[in-house]
């Protein structure tokens, strides 16, 4: 990337819209789907074991993880969209998407290497609160909301964010 | 204080508060989950390949012919044994049927029970063990055999209540999966009952 380009992003950043889009899509999508596994903790305690990720006798880890991780969705949701704790915020989606991206992705190569289907026509609830998905469909819609976390980390802006009108730290 | 040192350092606050705030919301909540319970008791994922479940001599020799071997390796490997539709069929016609010689147990959720379940079946969903508990110790040492089901097909919730009675003191002779659970009953033309049990009010199967 040239300086001009460079430059150009800074100066695209400082209108605060690439931010807001961001954190908007972002923070709606995870509280969004942070709700809908609230209400049904055992459905989404089942969903989860099914990735085989935790071992049968640590039921506490595969427990604490049903019922904190929608929570810790709508968490993140809410910071961004009230524009609080941005950096912490947007690396904890980026994380959160890389390791469900990671599950998702080797569930999916699991179930290929049974046989049967192409890898595009592999479906299944993967506990993201949106019921069934193709793995196709998903997998890319996780990396464009890494793209966003990566613009919300990478921003430098902090229009129309709340954590702008406190009172600054005194230096 | 660096900037990615920062967002380090506001990762973990987040996450650590957002963790703490599931874990608060999990403790008040009614439909809150013990975190200390295992709820798939038996250990065996069904997503285990064939390879790693033990070979099982025991299985039941009438039921093999029409479930899925690998499906009766896996209740074998968990000490349970298969019905097949046509035993619970009989057992259901049974005249003793009405005196709770045979006990059917649903253990899928409130909303699938009330939906429609076997006549006369009780209801015992494990992931709320606590709230069937009573009932099931008074079933225990009466009936003669207690069938247990769910939907059926990838369904193992019948596996993980029927290991729950185990450990409610249930005899592991008397105690049977229906593995076809409440799919192969209904799709074969069985009556089912909605609403609570003993309810009378029959499912209007007429298209």
């Amino acid at each position: 990337m040239s300086a001009s380009d460079h430059t150009a992003l800074r100066r695209l950043d400082a209108t605060g819209l690439p931010l807001l889009l961001s954190r908007l899509v972002l923070g709606g999508m995870f509280i969004w789907l942070g709700a809908s596994k609230i209400s049904d903790p055992i459905s989404f305690l089942k969903l989860i074991r099914e990735y085989g990720l935790v071992p049968p006798d640590m039921s506490v880890v595969l427990n604490g993880m049903a019922v904190a991780l929608p929570w810790l969705e709508i968490w993140c949701g809410v910071l961004l969209l009230l524009g609080v704790a941005l950096r912490g915020a947007g690396a904890s989606t980026l994380l959160l998407l890389c390791i469900f991206s990671l599950a998702i992705l080797l569930r999916a190569l699991d179930i290929y290497a049974t046989g049967g289907q192409s890898f595009c026509e592999i479906k299944f609830d993967c506990g993201c609160g949106a019921g069934e998905q193709f793995v196709c469909a998903k997998l890319p819609e996780n990396l464009g909301l890494m793209l966003l976390s990566f613009v919300v980390l990478w921003s430098k802006s902090r229009r129309f964010c709340l954590a702008s009108r406190l009172p600054k730290e005194p230096s | 204080m660096s900037p990615t040192l920062r967002s380090v350092f506001e990762m973990t606050l987040v996450l650590g508060t957002g963790l703490g705030v599931g874990l608060i919301m999990n403790a008040v909540s009614e439909n809150g989950l013990d975190l200390q319970q295992d709820y798939f008791p038996g250990g065996t994922s069904r997503t285990a390949s064939p390879a790693e479940v033990p070979p099982t001599p025991e299985s039941d020799s009438s039921a093999a012919g029409s479930i899925d071997p690998e499906l009766l390796n896996r209740l074998a490997s968990k000490g349970l044994t298969a019905a097949t539709f046509e035993e619970v069929v009989e057992r259901f016609e049974d005249p003793m049927y009405a005196y709770e010689a045979y006990v059917f147990i649903d253990a899928r959720d409130d909303d699938h029970y009330s939906q429609g379940h076997i006549p006369g079946a009780h209801q015992f969903d494990h992931y709320r063990a606590d709230r069937y508990q009573e009932a099931m110790l008074q079933i225990i040492p009466t009936s003669m055999e207690i069938v247990v089901y769910c939907n059926g097909g990838d369904c193992e919730d019948s596996e993980s209540a029927a290991l729950f009675l185990l450990g409610l003191g249930a005899d592991p002779e008397r105690i049977r999966v229906f593995t076809g659970g409440i799919t192969e009953w209904t799709e074969r033309g069985m009556p089912l009952e909605q609403g609570a049990r003993n309810s009378g009010v029959m499912l209007d199967k007429t298209p």
